[in-house]
């Protein structure tokens, strides 16, 4: 028998009283003699605030600041003449005269240095950065300026960039899913500027729903994570927006094979207010219609950022960003599938002072899918959604140099529809409702020159809500009690504590030793239909039946720069073991019944693994060789005779080259290659006879290896700067030597004369070689 | 159609995989009916091996009912269990039947539904974009109560050319109406001998066949015929790991002999 109490009574008001804290006047922190030089670092080239710039004084560089996440940094000095350099790397550096007689704002606008064009790059964290870095396994994906990898269809995109880090790997071909040790891709949350996104892949994962020319920098969480972070087992990708030109008016736009877009962006209200704006379509539906075959085919895809952001004042900055991303398949009066996501979110940047400051965000994110088909009479539909809203207060204060404290509270409301089945006049639909209420704090402590830690918890309070049915099952998965509590009225409490712990010791000046701890949880599940970006996945949350998804993770890392910092060596090792994974029971489809949680079982997981890059960050080639070595497996009563069994994203040997070459006038190549050993795969171990028909027996879960995969792709540019505009011409070939890799594998019997009837496997690939070209023009 | 229009250089290609030998495992396929009674057991067979002479002789089949009925059926060779009359199963009883091989039993449960009677069986031709679909639409009416379960079988010149299941859920106490896809036209006039397991060819003898099933039979069904596309097991119908199924079910067909002249639509497309 559930309890049942009253929302009323749980109401937390955490929110407000942080908001009452922050109102609070503040003290003064500096002499009356002494003057405040803020201001913001932004790049020349498309007005993007510089995260990590430094500002320093010329003639005495241990005096100085580092920009932050808004770009900004803050010098407090007395009274007197100064000359301040501004560095970033990749830019040109900046030195700038100032006559301090009181507080002043000094801007600086860093040229790029070397290639004119900013592309989604895969760069591993800074090599500084990376050595000095506490979070053991992040990773920090740059829109940067030097180098490019080669993609598909023309189309730079972020995820098929991380997918080429260690520990990183591709889903396969025709989706944008990625994995990270162990984790299944529905076991990550993928973040835009705060908000989560569900399903981030166009049209057989061909694109992901990011646009590059919109995003400034990514960072990827493989386990270990601050404890702001949450909501996902496995990886958090955080991607964050630019911000438009608070200074002149930029346009930039692009063809290619299968899509087009344009960026505008610039001030509203010069150095006060600025617009981001992008928008992203697919246009081959176009050529289809020309077509006599495939005229009433259906096949299109759009996306559109915006980005509002207003300087209220030199302590006060306010953002407003808005995504909505839709794609359309069907077959003309036939069958639709359209899925899409919209989000809109709103953050206050507010600095009490120099080592305080606060971030306050509202978010909105909905999630949709709408299938149908319809053939002769009968009409079938299958919809879904996910909406989730709610707000969040972050504070990061930095107590002294040598500790930087943060802490936080969220609310956020969770709405799914697991499914809304229509089957002609008859409907029925499943939802769930939730709120999660968490607490978190994180503490950086540098010990000495040497050991850096970082301490954090995290505590959710998660309840599943009323106004929808709740069931219990028994061990034959029939329901025996349905429960309706109403609206107001909390019907199950999970109460979540997550500690965090890891350290960085500087064994000496070019190498560093790390090792954390991480829990996290999940209560959002998705159940995928497949590894495909298509709307077919169902999603729930945790309940009653359903507990949430723990994972504990023991991470090892090493860390070494050498020649100069001219190249890189990283190695890290894991040990993850998973609470209540999801898999669907024996003989169940996604489909199968409308009650989710009767159609699959839970158990353990675990996946281990080691994971090494070596990396060249300077010349003329830049580039890096990854490979991982990793296992992953689940153990879940109903499945597999109870014993341990490979997990279905179970492969052992991952390796990644990526190599980058800049020559001549504005020339650059890109080449990667990707190898994995086959992926775990359920293939049959006999064969019976029923009704005249063939099936097969499978004697084992994933028992099996799917062939290797392999592919090389290449990319050529060629950049031009002329007076009044930038463009670039990109080339590329994606799968250079044609491989056809496994996509999907089926068996049936071949029946050939002379031999006697065998069982035969065949696979199907996606896609062969592909070549492609873009063009893209700047003003 | 659609995914084409996107991989162009999609292929499929025949691959070696290392099968696993495993020992052989019980098949009973055990149908009762308002017709009659026969149970086929056989073993599964390894991957690279035909299936033949696989069939299990020699094992003790019981068939009971809670009206009373206690038989022991008999082996009439090739894997083939009956009774030595015509037995024909009535509506609203529970039926088992047990199966014991080496000393190994296992049992399964079947309550055999009321007949449902088809009304009408017919083909039509109709095109999705620019392909020209053959289906067999067929509808009869539900049994009524709460929800109910169907199996439909084509049988072509004697053999089964396709089947599946079906549930009333939306349809209760009214008619129910399926179109089964039978075969692409286009495929039928390129004649091509791979495809001939896919044709249903001029003056072919068709019977369609609805069965009214039970819930537990549903069940296995369905999760067998979702097949190599969730590559698990059916869900089991017989105790001790037996694959197979015991189904009591009321049964009707109607046969035609098919027409391409009497296909709906034929003449238009």
């Amino acid at each position: 028998m559930q309890f049942l109490f009253k929302l009323v009574a749980n109401k937390v008001i955490l929110l407000s009283l942080l908001t009452i804290f922050c109102s609070l006047p503040q003290s003064k922190l500096f002499s009356q003699q002494s003057y405040n030089i803020t201001g913001v670092v932004i790049s020349e080239l498309n007005g993007e605030e510089l995260i990590g710039a430094t500002v320093y004084l010329l003639d005495n560089k241990s005096t100085g600041s580092v920009t932050n996440i808004d770009g900004k940094y803050k010098i407090t000095l007395p009274q007197g003449k100064y000359n301040l350099k501004c560095s970033y790397i990749g830019y040109k550096s900046q030195e700038k005269v100032i006559e301090l007689k009181a507080d002043s704002n000094l801007n600086f606008s860093l040229e790029p240095d070397g290639f004119t064009f900013d592309e989604i790059v895969v760069t591993s964290r800074e090599s500084g950065l990376k050595l000095n870095d506490v979070n053991i396994g992040a990773e920090k994906l740059e829109i940067a300026t030097l180098s490019k990898t080669p993609a598909m269809f023309g189309e730079k995109d972020i995820i098929k960039s991380i997918q080429l880090l260690p520990g990183v790997k591709s889903e396969g071909d025709g989706t944008t899913g990625f994995q990270v040790r162990g984790g299944t891709a529905s076991q990550n949350l993928i973040l835009l500027d705060g908000v989560p996104i569900y399903n981030a892949g166009h049209i057989l994962g061909i694109f992901s729903t990011f646009n590059d020319e919109m995003l400034t920098n990514a960072t990827i969480f493989k386990g270990q994570m601050p404890s702001n972070l949450g909501g996902a087992i496995s990886a958090v990708l955080d991607l964050n927006t630019k911000n438009g030109n608070y200074d002149k008016y930029g346009l930039t736009a692009s063809l290619g094979l299968l899509s087009a877009r344009v960026n505008v962006e610039g001030p509203i209200i010069k150095d006060k207010m600025s617009l981001y704006f992008a928008a992203r379509r697919s246009y081959f539906d176009l050529f289809l219609k020309t077509s006599k075959t495939y005229k009433d085919n259906i096949l299109n895809f759009f996306d559109v950022n915006s980005k509002l952001s207003i300087d209220l004042s030199q302590q006060n900055q306010l953002f407003i960003s808005a995504y909505l991303g839709h794609d359309n398949l069907g077959l003309k009066d036939i069958a639709t599938m359209r899925w899409g996501n919209k989000t809109l979110s709103t953050r206050w940047f507010h600095q009490f002072s120099k080592n305080f400051y606060v971030n306050t965000t509202g978010f909105y994110t909905f999630y949709t899918s709408n299938n149908g088909m319809s053939i002769m009479e009968n009409n079938y539909e299958m919809n879904g959604f996910i909406k989730q809203y709610g707000g969040k207060q972050e504070y990061y204060l930095k107590t002294s140099e040598q500790n930087n404290f943060s802490f936080g509270v969220q609310s956020n409301f969770i709405e799914i529809l697991t499914a809304d089945w229509v089957i002609n006049n008859y409907k029925e639909k499943e939802k769930r409702r939730s709120l999660s209420n968490i607490v978190w704090l994180n503490d950086e402590l540098t010990i000495d020159d040497k050991l850096t830690i970082q301490l954090g918890f995290r505590f959710e309070m998660y309840s599943n809500l009323g106004g929808v049915s709740y069931y219990d099952i028994d061990s034959d998965f029939q329901i025996t009690q349905v429960y309706n509590p109403r609206f107001r009225n909390i019907f199950n409490t999970y109460f979540i504590p997550e500690p965090r712990i890891s350290a960085n010791y500087r064994l000496t000046e070019n190498q560093s030793i790390k090792i954390g701890y991480n829990k996290s949880s999940q209560n959002i599940h998705a159940l995928r239909n497949g590894s495909t970006s298509m709307p077919f996945d169902r999603y729930t949350i945790s309940t009653n039946n359903l507990k949430p998804q723990i994972a504990n993770q023991i991470s090892l890392g090493y860390v070494s720069l050498f020649e100069e910092k001219k190249y890189e060596f990283s190695t890290e090792a894991y040990f993850k073991r998973t609470n209540n994974v999801l898999d669907y029971r024996d003989g169940k489809s996604y489909m199968s019944e409308i009650e989710l949680e009767t159609i699959v079982l839970s158990g353990l997981g675990k996946a281990y693994g080691m994971e090494f890059n070596f990396k060249k960050n300077m010349g003329a080639l830049t580039g890096w060789i990854s490979y991982t070595l990793s296992w992953s497996k689940n153990k879940i009563d109903g499945i597999n005779k109870n014993q341990w069994y490979h997990a279905a994203n179970d492969r052992r040997h991952d390796i990644s080259i990526v190599a980058m070459c800049e020559f001549g006038n504005n020339w650059n190549i890109g080449a990667t290659w990707q190898f994995n050993t086959g992926q775990a795969l359920t293939a049959p171990s006999a064969k019976y006879e029923l009704n005249g028909n063939t099936f097969y027996y499978y004697a084992e879960r994933n028992g099996y290896r799917a062939p290797n995969y392999h592919r090389a792709d290449i990319s050529l540019n060629k950049t031009r700067k002329k007076k009044n505009f930038e463009d670039e011409w990109s080339f590329g070939i994606y799968n250079l030597y044609n491989r056809y890799n496994p996509f999907i594998i089926m068996f049936n019997e071949r029946k050939v004369e002379e031999t006697p009837q065998q069982t035969q496997a065949f696979q199907y690939s996606l896609f062969g070689i592909l070549p492609s070209v873009s063009y893209t023009i700047r003003f | 159609m659609l995914i084409t229009a996107i991989c162009l250089n999609s292929c499929k290609k025949d691959i070696s995989l290392d099968y696993n030998s495993i020992p052989p495992i019980p098949v009973i396929e055990g149908n009762l009916s308002n017709l009659g009674l026969l149970v086929k057991i056989t073993n599964t067979v390894d991957l690279n091996k035909p299936i033949e002479n696989n069939f299990i002789e020699g094992a003790t089949v019981l068939l009971k009912s809670d009206d009373g009925i206690v038989e022991q059926l008999w082996d009439y060779g090739d894997g083939y269990y009956s009774l030595l009359y015509n037995f024909k199963a009535k509506p609203n009883v529970n039926y088992s039947l047990e199966v014991i091989i080496d000393n190994v039993s296992f049992k399964s449960e079947s309550r055999m539904p009321e007949l449902a009677i088809i009304d009408d069986v017919s083909f039509e031709l109709k095109s999705f974009g620019n392909v020209p679909l053959v289906f067999c639409r067929l509808n009869f009416m539900d049994i009524g109560g709460e929800e109910n379960y169907y199996q439909y079988i084509i049988w072509r010149n004697g053999e089964v050319f396709d089947w599946g299941v079906d549930t009333s859920k939306g349809s209760e106490n009214e008619r129910i109406y399926l179109d089964i896809l039978c075969m692409n036209k286009d495929k039928a006039d390129k004649n091509d001998p791979d495809d001939y397991d896919k044709i249903i060819f001029e003056n072919d003898t068709i019977d369609v066949e609805v069965q009214c099933i039970s819930r537990t039979v549903y069940d296995y069904l369905y999760s067998l015929s979702l097949g190599t596309m969730v590559g698990s097991n059916p869900i089991p119908n017989f105790t001790n790991g037996a694959l197979g199924y015991f189904s009591a079910y009321s049964t009707n067909s109607k046969r035609l002999t098919f027409k391409w002249s009497e296909v709906v639509g034929y003449e238009t497309n």
